[in-house]
């Protein structure tokens, strides 16, 4: 898809969130998600893979991070990790298709602020909002 | 010094001394009352020989002067008894110092004529006496109660013719004039002389001047003569001459103190003589017995030590005395101690070694360095056994030996009798099961009894150490393995979930999408969301027919279904089809016009595995190959990619059902791919191979047979 089906929403950008999943097509729904939703939240970045993630992440600045779990060379948890490392304050929030308890554990370790199951994509944008809210 | 050295030594001079002081004062006290009565005696003896000297010398002096009387009175007018006999009176008393006045009586006592040296006599100084019978000379006190000291009478008879008293001639004279030798008085020794009458009162003393009142002598205490008489709580050696003729006592005392003093002088020297030679000797004893007894001392001490615990005590006395001969002795015994203790220690050592160790090669290292240590060996090997073989020598402490010399010490060449100087302890578990043989060698000196008993307990724990060491490990491995496998498991149900996930939520997203906001999109737009909703479901249809094909192979599959396949065109129709999953990678295909016969279906499972395996495994835009060629009766095709590689020991793996190489553990897949490529490829009586290289890529190779006829139609 070409176009960005939510251009034409009418809406207001008083933060962004990046997004990192090396599927696109989930990347356009997690976009078209926040941006159907218009809660002055818009999606600032999206990149494919974790290294990407971390020099796209000074460039854009954004309020929330949504990390994929299963990405290929770096995963969603070293990705939180190393992000944590240089933005400690940074809200990230892992978004898998698979959680478990160790996941969870692992993830509270590292500093994730919350775990979100890929089914839970229509509630994803208001998660993230009340994080940047409590943040 | 040691309290045994301090206890000998001290109880010797101890006792030293009070037999010593005991002699001393026992022999002092007897010498000492031996020696003063002797003194006492003496002084005794003298004073009464000194008495009787001055008592005879008065005696003698009174006769003198008696004697110049009569003379006196023998001559001229005094002998006429004339008051003219005056003048002649005075002339004699100047002449004479013995008399003070001489008084001429007549026959009936009366006072005829007197002179005097202190006063101008008249006869009315002088009354009758009729006390004094003129016929014979008669010696008598004046005023004894009233003078002190008392003047003597001396009245001499005048006869004309003689037996016919006409009067007499008295002279009055100071006691002290003929006395004067008994006045004596010695301050230094205390000796004392003077003249007493016959009650005892004093009647001349040398102290008179300091005498206020007449003395009393106590005459009654001197009943033989001389003795001690004691006079106001002091005592005194006195003796008593009598003085006839003056008809009194001459005393002569000396203070007893004073008289026996220079014996107490010579006791109190010969006490400090004895107290010197007693603290000499005591000294010389001590310092003597100090010396006599260091050796034992050591002994002793070294002994304590012993007992408290202490190690490698030693005396290390020489010589050839008893002392040192039981010293060597006591080192012997020690040092059998000590020996005796360091193995307890080794054993000990290792017996914590069983409890704590659990690395099995460090393990036998320190068994043979504990071996070491503890026969004093030159070398210490482990041999390990397993079974009927001799084989690896474990462990190796102290000079090397090669594995050819050890096997000469453990079997050696004569086979005679066991030699002393190689110790064999065999090392078996509890259960019987040997492990090994603990070889000790000592070329110098040969191993006892004692020592190889204690070999054989060593050679007890390092079993059980080994044993236990053993165990662990494979408990190790075995939750090693477990653990493992509860991983893989997690990854799979990780993987599967996320395979499936992905194109659900796609298709659940895209389809709400474009059935709440159709009117948002242009048609164009629509369709390009449809298509996507269709690729997510092939996704999906694509995983559940490998999970079926596995689990179908899992079952056991039916045969294959062999048909002639054009190999070129199924590769052809297999790359198109995965067009969308290979992207922008280029394909190049070296496929020749051939024709196989085989499954058609499985030949395509198996390329379309392989295919996406190499797509996924290699980054966008790098190429993939496929080649076929013939290889003996078969033809082998190869797939190529330049992707991530895999190591030796992944590319093992690699055919296991659900396996899927650590990098890429969130890689999407089932990690079946391959496993059910293999499968395939074995019921076409094909072969598998792989080729890898970490960074590089990887080659899958397969093999499927060919009929030669149709190879060359």
């Amino acid at each position: 898809v070409s176009s960005d089906p939510a251009a034409a929403m009418p809406r207001e950008r008083h933060y962004g969130a990046l997004i990192v999943d090396d599927e696109e097509d989930i990347r356009l729904l997690v976009r078209m998600a926040i941006e159907r939703w218009n809660r002055g939240m818009a999606v600032s970045g999206e990149v494919d893979h974790g290294e990407a993630a971390l020099r796209e992440i000074e460039r854009v600045d954004p309020a929330v991070v949504v990390i994929d779990q299963m990405m290929p060379d770096m995963d969603g948890l070293e990705t939180a990790r190393r992000i944590l490392a240089l933005r400690p304050d940074q809200v990230v929030v892992l978004f898998s298709a698979f959680l478990d308890e160790e996941i969870e554990r692992v993830a509270g370790e590292v500093g994730v602020a919350r775990c979100v199951d890929k089914r839970r994509l229509q509630e994803l944008p208001a998660i993230l909002h009340d994080l940047v809210q409590r943040n | 010094m040691t309290r045994l050295g301090r206890g000998l030594v001290g109880r010797l001079v101890v006792t030293m001394i009070l037999v010593a002081t005991l002699a001393a004062v026992v022999g002092t006290l007897l010498l000492r009352g031996a020696a003063l009565s002797a003194a006492r005696d003496n002084a005794l003896a003298s004073k009464a020989i000194v008495a009787q000297e001055l008592a005879t010398r008065l005696d003698s002096r009174l006769a003198n002067a008696e004697d110049t009387l009569r003379i006196v009175a023998s001559h001229g007018q005094v002998a006429e008894v004339s008051p003219a006999a005056a003048e002649r009176l005075r002339a004699i008393l100047r002449s004479s110092l013995t008399y003070d006045e001489l008084v001429l009586y007549d026959a009936d006592g009366n006072a005829v004529t007197a002179a005097a040296n202190a006063f101008e006599a008249g006869l009315v100084d002088y009354p009758a006496r009729d006390d004094i019978a003129p016929r014979a000379t008669t010696v008598g006190f004046v005023g004894i109660d009233e003078s002190f000291p008392p003047e003597l009478e001396i009245a001499v008879p005048i006869q004309d013719p003689p037996g016919s008293p006409v009067g007499f001639l008295l002279a009055r004279l100071p006691l002290e004039a003929i006395a004067l030798p008994v006045q004596h008085h010695d301050a230094a020794s205390g000796a004392t002389r003077f003249l007493i009458n016959e009650e005892g009162a004093v009647l001349v003393h040398p102290e008179r001047d300091r005498m206020l009142e007449r003395a009393q002598f106590p005459v009654d205490q001197l009943a033989g003569g001389s003795g001690i008489v004691e006079v106001d709580g002091e005592r005194y050696i006195a003796a008593l001459a009598p003085a006839r003729s003056i008809g009194g006592s001459v005393v002569v005392t000396q203070r007893e103190a004073l008289a026996l003093a220079p014996v107490q002088q010579q006791m109190i020297e010969l006490a400090a003589i004895l107290v010197a030679v007693l603290g000499a000797t005591t000294l010389a004893v001590s310092v003597a017995g100090g010396r006599m007894l260091r050796p034992l001392e050591r002994l002793s001490d070294a002994a304590a030590r012993l007992a408290a615990g202490e190690r490698r005590v030693r005396v290390g006395e020489r010589g050839t005395g008893e002392v040192a001969l039981l010293s060597q002795e006591f080192d012997r015994m020690a040092a059998a101690l000590d020996q005796r203790e360091t193995q307890l220690a080794e054993l000990q050592r290792l017996a914590l070694l069983v409890s704590a160790s659990v690395d099995r090669d460090g393990l036998a290292d320190d068994l043979v360095r504990g071996a070491l240590t503890l026969l004093e060996a030159e070398t210490c090997v482990f041999l390990t056994s397993d079974g009927e073989e001799r084989s690896e020598i474990a462990g190796l402490a102290g000079r090397p030996l090669d594995g050819s010399q050890v096997r000469e010490l453990v079997e050696p060449a004569d086979a005679g009798g066991a030699d002393a100087h190689v110790l064999v302890a065999p090392v078996t578990t509890l259960a019987g099961t040997s492990i090994g043989e603990l070889i000790a060698v000592r070329p110098q000196e040969g191993f006892d009894d004692d020592e190889r008993t204690l070999a054989e307990a060593y050679a007890a724990f390092a079993a059980v150490a080994l044993d236990n060491a053993r165990r662990l490990q494979l408990e190790q491995a075995l939750v090693h393995e477990l653990q493992e496998g509860m991983e893989r498991r997690r990854m799979l149900i990780s993987g599967v979930t996320h395979e499936f996930r992905t194109p659900l939520t796609c298709i659940e997203g895209f389809s709400s999408e474009l059935l709440e906001h159709d009117r948002d999109y242009t048609e164009e737009e629509r369709e390009g969301l449809l298509q996507k909703i269709r690729a997510h479901a092939e996704e999906l249809d694509h995983l559940v027919t490998q999970l079926l094909e596995f689990a179908a192979t899992e079952r056991g599959r039916a045969a294959p279904d062999p048909s002639t396949v054009r190999l070129d065109t199924v590769v052809a129709q297999e790359i198109a089809s995965l067009s969308a999953l290979l992207g922008d990678r280029p394909v190049r295909v070296d496929v020749p016009e051939i024709t196989v016969v085989a499954d058609s279906q499985l030949v395509r499972r198996v390329l379309s595995n392989l295919l996406s395996n190499a797509a996924k495994y290699s980054p966008p835009g790098t190429p993939i190959t496929i080649r076929a060629e013939p290889e003996g009766n078969s033809i082998r095709v190869d797939v190529v990619d330049q992707g991530i590689g895999m190591t030796p020991e992944e590319l093992e793996s690699a055919f296991q059902p659900f396996w899927r190489a650590p990098g890429v553990l969130n890689e999407r897949g089932t990690g079946l791919g391959l496993a059910l490529v293999s499968e395939y490829v074995r019921i076409m009586n094909g072969t598998l191979r792989a080729n890898s290289t970490p960074g590089v890529g990887s080659v899958f190779s397969f093999t499927l047979p060919v009929r030669v006829r149709e190879l060359q139609p």
